[in-house]
């Protein structure tokens, strides 16, 4: 999806005032989206990114690769799994994205991509590792005689194969006579009734053998409890497929999973299965719908999943962010980490009138306060969140200026202390502080840590924004290095003098193209012709590209999921001979200088038009609003006053005695386009109805018959 | 058309005033799903960093009443051989469960600039998939301003549908409208996909646009229904 990049760092940084801002920014989506990450903790933030950096502060495991944040655009908000695939380095495939359905079962995953599915209990999934374990433990079996090993690893090949043929499927074990043979029937046969979701006399097979010894007895155990969940499991599911909420569930049969899963390991405490088995009392707690268990659990879960120095355990984290957190509720955790993550969670905005993000109620002190002991060990971060609450529960910047004392000079920030010093940021720009600038630049020199030096520099343009001086952000020794916020100044803010400078002494490249392009667009919209004529020169001969159109150039159209650098803008269209094939037009630069000799010559005010029309200036204009004279969104706001509309050129042009009968059928002609292909304006002014519309091509065609305009057209829209 | 302006509220999204909805995993429906028309259920993803499809849905639909479709997501048009096959088989499941299978949609964020290869890779999955199930896309609103015009047409013949996303995350892409004017004449059937409780005011000349089918709109987890 195209990215709302600016909108959601309106949230990130400005989340207590995101109404403001979002009239000052001109957008008018305030709300903070739940797929961002950014490098500050915040209600705004995924929640897994939240996670993850509260993982690197504690276990000190890594955000990002240095690898994969060397190269290209360093992000300040992002979707999650940019946060993923920025942790994994280069060329490597990517590190994280526990897979739901490995992290659900905990067991190894088939080989083929499709074949476990047979049903949408994805029964199948354990069919390829069963079958080699079967085989290996048949044929360690010295009771079961030779061929009776051959016909019944035979029936187990086949089952391997098919699994999604199960029901189908008809074993010949006749030839079985052996005690334990017979066992390793009864189990496969149990596999088979199993895979074909068959679940009450699968359960009876395996009950079967639960006399046996060995490896039948125990797996048939093991594989009972997951016959009685898979059949818990089928009484969850409402009429789309989905789980039903807990209290529409089966609760019996859940109950009686957990009972066989408990007897499975009350009789094979050490056994093959013991760990898969005990990883499943998560699963039913969560079916149970027993929060203070899964708080438990996930907390036991977290505290040991990751390792210093390398990625974080994704897969637990993912696991707890599906199945503990979306309630909202905090009973049995223990865990500040996943009490953080919740708690700012319940701190995110509501949404109009509803809330959908989580169930429980949105955090207050109190609820906080309650939560105090566990957060004995980390003090720090509880203050975060004491201000947090403040800050973004009640808009109490001056709250957060007494909970949060200035540290801002540090050689390397955690994440936990990054963000209470950029909260502490936010907190002196919403009260006013004549010294906030100074505190945000005070933080550059520590925020080293993967994301942070974006973040700050985010704060400094949001005050000097809010400031009217970002044109400061640009000038010599400015501490605004990111190509963002520095393309973002010159596409909203720069007026002509400023991007005149930017476009030769930009800091790099793209920065200077994007002024030059911004600069000549203006200038033909201003009609600013000789100005035009000067910096035109700038741009020089370049080579014109296909007809692959020109691409997505500004910082708005900026999608961190696909891109890690800025396109280029289509500069030359300006170049000499960018323009050379209009219809009935000489180039641009010809253009201009007629106009600079004469603004309301006919041709050339047709011709310029012809130019904004043929080389991707329609819409130029479309977020000027005339009733308050300025731009509604903020950007080109720069370049002051209303910039030219297409169709009042042609308006002009069909009232003027001065202009002859070709020039006439020319702008009925392009008149008569504007509403091409469907009646929709893209030439700006008024709309005008059908009926207009169809008097300017009969008009063309009764007065100008023979004209290359009037043949040019067989129909309006 | 005029963006709203600061103080301006435009109309939020809302399930009860639209027919067509997509149901993603971790939402539970509401009850006034069952009168939809359409329902779009995503069944599980094809991802490129997983073994094996990834299912997002614990069991068959069985609704009956609204058409359904079953929505593929994925991140890669590296597609295992089977897949198609797999997917005509579980929508196969879903027929015979009783419900209305309308046909498979595939969710796939397809960079404006490779549409080509998307054209390709959706022609030749049309060609694996029977006939009988429809074959719908998650389109992007960038497609149609920026895309090459010849891909999009590849497109038409091939998809019965694209559903146009206006949103990200869980907002309306601001500028909407701007990418709307340019998708004046879009040359394929197409539906506007919204997001619950989204800001949206319909672009002039929409409805008047002949490829113009409806809107589909995408359901939030919400905290009691």
């Amino acid at each position: 999806m195209k990215s709302t990049a600016w909108l959601s760092i309106a949230v990130v940084i400005g989340g207590a005032s995101g109404v403001a801002w979002s009239c000052a920014g001109g957008g008018y989506e305030t709300h903070w989206d739940a797929d961002v990450s950014s490098g500050m903790l915040s209600p705004a933030n995924d929640t897994r990114s939240n996670f993850i950096l509260l993982l690197s502060d504690r276990d000190g495991t890594i955000v990002a690769d240095p690898r994969a944040m060397a190269k290209g655009i360093v992000p300040f908000d992002f979707p999650y799994k940019v946060l993923i695939e920025r942790m994994t380095p280069p060329g490597v495939s990517d590190a994280g994205g526990a897979d739901d359905h490995d992290a659900a079962y905990g067991l190894s995953p088939d080989n083929k991509y499709f074949e476990y599915d047979s049903g949408n209990l994805g029964l199948c999934h354990t069919n390829r590792s069963g079958a080699e374990e079967y085989n290996a433990a048949l044929n360690d079996n010295p009771r079961v005689p030779a061929a009776e090993k051959a016909v019944l690893s035979a029936a187990r090949a086949e089952l391997a194969k098919a699994c999604d043929k199960a029901g189908e499927m008809r074993f010949a074990l006749d030839s079985v006579s052996s005690p334990e043979g017979r066992a390793f029937g009864h189990y496969l046969e149990g596999s088979r009734l199993f895979y074909a979701e068959n679940l009450p006399e699968a359960e009876q097979q395996f009950t079967a053998v639960a006399g046996s010894s060995g490896w039948v007895a125990e797996t048939a155990s093991y594989m009972r409890f997951r016959t009685v969940l898979a059949a818990a499991m089928k009484g969850t599911v409402d009429q789309w497929g989905g789980i039903t909420p807990p209290e529409k569930r089966d609760r019996a049969a859940i109950g009686r999973a957990d009972d066989v899963r408990l007897a499975y390991l009350t009789a094979f405490p050490k056994g093959r299965y013991a760990a898969s088995a005990r990883g499943f009392e998560r699963r039913i707690a969560w079916l149970r719908g027993d929060q203070a268990k899964l708080g438990v659990a996930y907390s036991a879960l977290l505290r040991t999943a990751s390792h210093a120095g390398g990625a974080p355990d994704i897969a637990s984290v993912e696991e707890a962010d599906r199945r503990v957190i979306p309630p909202g509720d905090v009973a049995g955790i223990s865990d500040p980490n996943l009490l953080a993550v919740i708690d700012l969670m319940r701190l995110r905005p509501k949404q109009g009138d509803e809330n959908y993000d989580y169930l429980g109620p949105r955090l207050d002190r109190a609820a906080l306060e309650r939560q105090q002991p566990f957060f004995k060990s980390d003090p720090a971060l509880f203050g975060y969140l004491v201000a947090a609450e403040a800050y973004y529960g009640r808009h109490q910047p001056r709250e957060v200026l007494q909970a949060i004392p200035d540290a801002a000079h540090q050689a390397r920030f955690g994440y936990v202390q990054f963000s209470r010093q950029v909260l502490r940021g936010l907190a002196l720009d919403a009260v006013g502080d004549r010294n906030a600038r100074g505190f945000w630049l005070s933080l550059l020199p520590g925020a080293t840590q993967p994301y942070q030096r974006a973040t700050v520099e985010l704060g400094l343009y949001r005050h000097d924004q809010k400031a009217g001086a970002v044109g400061r952000l640009l000038e010599t020794g400015s501490p605004i290095l990111h190509p963002l916020i520095r393309q973002k100044v010159i596409e909203d803010d720069a007026g002509p003098e400023l991007l005149r400078q930017q476009a030769t002494g930009g800091m790099t490249k793209q920065q200077r193209e994007v002024a030059l392009y911004l600069l000549l667009a203006n200038e033909l919209h201003h009609g600013r012709y000789r100005e035009f004529l000067g910096d035109q020169q700038l741009v020089g001969n370049r080579s014109q590209p296909g007809d692959e159109g020109y691409s997505w150039w500004s910082v708005s159209g900026y999608e961190p999921t696909y891109q890690t650098e800025l396109t280029p803008p289509p500069l030359y269209v300006f170049a000499n001979g960018g323009s050379a094939d209009l219809t009935a037009c000489p180039d641009v630069r010809a253009t201009a200088a007629s106009l600079a000799a004469d603004p309301n010559a006919i041709r050339p005010r047709l011709c310029l038009a012809e130019f904004i029309r043929r080389k991707g200036f329609d819409g130029w204009n479309s977020h000027y609003d005339a009733q308050a004279e300025a731009m509604v969104t903020q950007a080109r706001n720069g370049f002051p006053g209303r910039p030219l509309e297409r169709m009042a050129i042609y308006t002009a042009v069909l009232a003027s005695p001065a202009a002859t009968a070709d020039d006439k059928a020319f702008a009925l002609n392009r008149a008569i386009r504007c509403y091409a292909p469907s009646g929709g304006n893209s030439c700006g002014g008024a709309d005008v109805d059908k009926p207009v519309r169809k008097a300017w091509y009969d008009r063309l065609k009764a007065q100008y018959p023979d004209s290359r305009w009037a043949k040019d057209l067989k129909y309006y829209w | 058309m005029l963006l709203a302006g600061c103080g301006g509220d435009p109309d939020r999204v809302r399930a009860d005033r639209y027919d067509s909805f997509w149901l993603w995993a971790g939402v539970s429906a509401p009850a006034e799903l069952g009168r939809a028309k359409s329902v779009y259920i995503l069944d599980g993803e094809i991802r490129h960093d997983a073994r094996h499809y990834v299912p997002l849905r614990a069991g068959t639909p069985t609704a009956r009443g609204p058409e359904l479709w079953l929505v593929v997501r994925t991140d890669t048009l590296d597609w295992p051989d089977e897949a198609a096959a797999a997917i005509a088989a579980k929508a196969d499941r879903w027929s015979s469960a009783g419900t209305r299978v309308a046909g498979i949609q595939v969710d796939f964020d397809a960079r404006t600039k490779h549409l080509d290869d998307y054209a390709r890779f959706l022609a030749s999955l049309r060609r694996s998939l029977p006939p009988r199930y429809k074959l719908s896309i998650t389109g992007l609103m960038d497609w149609s301003a920026n895309g090459d015009p010849a891909a999009l047409l590849a497109l038409r013949g091939v998809v019965d549908e694209v559903v146009i996303q206006t949103y990200q995350g869980r907002s309306t892409i601001w500028g909407y409208e701007r990418y709307f004017e340019r998708m004046r004449g879009f040359p394929i059937p197409f539906k506007v996909g919204l997001v619950e409780n989204g800001r949206w005011i319909e672009p002039d000349g929409l409805r008047a646009e002949p490829n113009f089918k409806g809107y589909v709109v995408f359901l939030l987890p919400r905290a009691a229904r």
